[in-house]
């Protein structure tokens, strides 16, 4: 016998009707066909199928419906959540995002607000002591000195690109987060060839 | 034993056992090739080994929700309305959600160690966890009750709605500045920037996520057919039931 939406050419090759058998879709369909479907309805005769409410069924609506306000309660906490993300999204929105080389140039990124500046932090330049972490961060051979008070953690070292989030103060960006990028580059670390690409990749990823 | 006894037997074929047995193969190389034998990265070191679950699972994600908009636009636009699809786009969403959800979590782990936080404001980060939680809503809509046709009809518009966001979330990276990195294996340019042995592992782990997800899916629609048949079958006892009274 052939299966529905079964052709000919799967019926007749052992593997393909094997596999086409097995397959969920054929299943699903297998199960629905399975499925007794009874009216028992005489012509003419008519039954009440109006839901009881007698005290033998009564335990179950209360669980239905609680069932329910489970789920109304999940998309009231869903869209509260998705309110909350896009706020926070807004709000930090609100201090642009700058390369060092615009500030003051590009429209958004006056000396006089809070920004957040991209940039590579220069060889040579990464200095630390009593708490605070001073560098130089380099875009397109613009430069500008950066302090942070504490410790940037991450991978936050020389050559590697970071998000410094402040405002310039003087000719000094005064930072109050730094935030450490990553390439999509990924190569086996070997201590020989460190060196040269630090120094390869500082002088690339500044522009 | 009636074949309706016999075809509830269980809900696996010899084709979803493959699946599994795939699976657990493929990750079990992840798990041993990305923890032991590949290397460190030049700048991360060993915080790399997070990426052999973060990429495949977010890669799966998109997945399974491309499939649940499948599905659902399979329902809408069939006539016959087969309710086949609305498990499929059901479970689907289930397990997207579930590898969604350990996307973030792995993502929030990776940028501790390298970004120096768990979390940011970025456009990446926001809209990925906005795509989590319109699928949770997707979830929570698909079990407010009804009918399955009209279960099915609401939560597909839902899907196609949903479904929209994946290009959002994936070309988030290009389209605003971010602080996370551009995709590698997909970069535009063709030129896949990682180490071999990084990248096959990372292959081998979408692979082994794929398998995984197909196995989780034709296992969930399965039960999920099976509720539906249980639901039709109590229906039908109930009708029989005042049928006799009435017969009575």
């Amino acid at each position: 016998m052939r299966f529905r939406y079964e052709s000919r050419w799967v019926h007749h090759c052992y593997v393909c009707r094997d596999l086409w058998r097995h397959h969920w879709f054929s299943w699903v369909h297998d199960q629905a066909r399975a499925q007794p479907v009874s009216n028992g309805c005489r012509q003419g005769q008519t039954v009440d199928l109006t839901p009881r409410t007698s005290p033998d069924n009564a335990p179950l609506a209360p669980r239905k419906r609680n069932r329910k306000w489970k789920y109304v309660a999940m998309l009231v906490v869903v869209v509260s959540t998705g309110g909350f993300i896009v706020s926070q999204f807004l709000t930090s929105a609100i201090d642009f995002y700058c390369n060092v080389d615009e500030i003051g140039k590009r429209e958004g990124c006056e000396p006089n607000r809070r920004l957040r500046v991209q940039g590579t932090v220069e060889q040579d330049s990464l200095k630390s002591d009593t708490g605070s972490t001073t560098f130089v961060l380099m875009f397109n051979n613009q430069t500008v000195d950066v302090r942070y008070n504490g410790d940037p953690g991450g991978i936050f070292q020389e050559c590697i690109p970071v998000v410094a989030h402040g405002q310039l103060v003087g000719d000094t960006f005064e930072a109050n987060r730094i935030e450490v990028k990553h390439s999509n580059t990924y190569s086996e670390a070997n201590p020989d060839r460190l060196a040269q690409s630090k120094a390869e990749q500082c002088s690339l990823l500044a522009g | 034993m009636s074949t309706e006894t016999q075809s509830f037997k269980g809900v696996g074929t010899p084709t979803t056992r493959m699946y599994g047995l795939m699976a657990v193969v493929a990750l079990g190389w992840v798990f041993f090739g990305g923890l032991f034998f590949t290397p460190e990265d030049a700048v991360q070191g060993d915080a790399v080994r997070i990426m052999y679950v973060h990429v495949p699972t977010a890669w799966v994600a998109y997945l399974a929700f491309i499939v649940t908009g499948i599905a659902s636009a399979c329902w809408l636009i069939g006539k016959k309305h087969s309710m086949g699809f609305d498990r499929v786009a059901g479970a689907s969403a289930e397990v997207g959600v579930l590898f969604m959800a350990m996307t973030l979590l792995s993502g929030s782990l990776w940028g501790r160690i390298t970004w120096g936080t768990f979390w940011v404001w970025d456009p990446r980060l926001t809209t990925t966890a906005f795509l989590f939680v319109t699928y949770l809503g997707y979830l929570a809509v698909r079990g407010l009750g009804g009918t399955a046709e009209q279960r099915a009809r609401r939560s597909s518009v839902i899907a196609l709605l949903a479904v929209l966001e994946i290009p959002l979330v994936h070309f988030s990276v290009v389209l605003w500045r971010s602080l996370h990195q551009r995709a590698t294996v997909l970069s535009p340019d063709g030129d896949i920037k990682m180490d071999g042995l990084m990248l096959f592992t990372l292959l081998f782990g979408v692979f082994g996520f794929t398998v995984l997800f197909a196995w989780l899916v034709s296992h969930r629609q399965r039960i999920m057919a099976m509720q539906d048949a249980q639901q039709v079958t109590a229906l039908d006892a109930a009708v029989t039931e005042r049928l006799n009274e009435v017969q009575v």
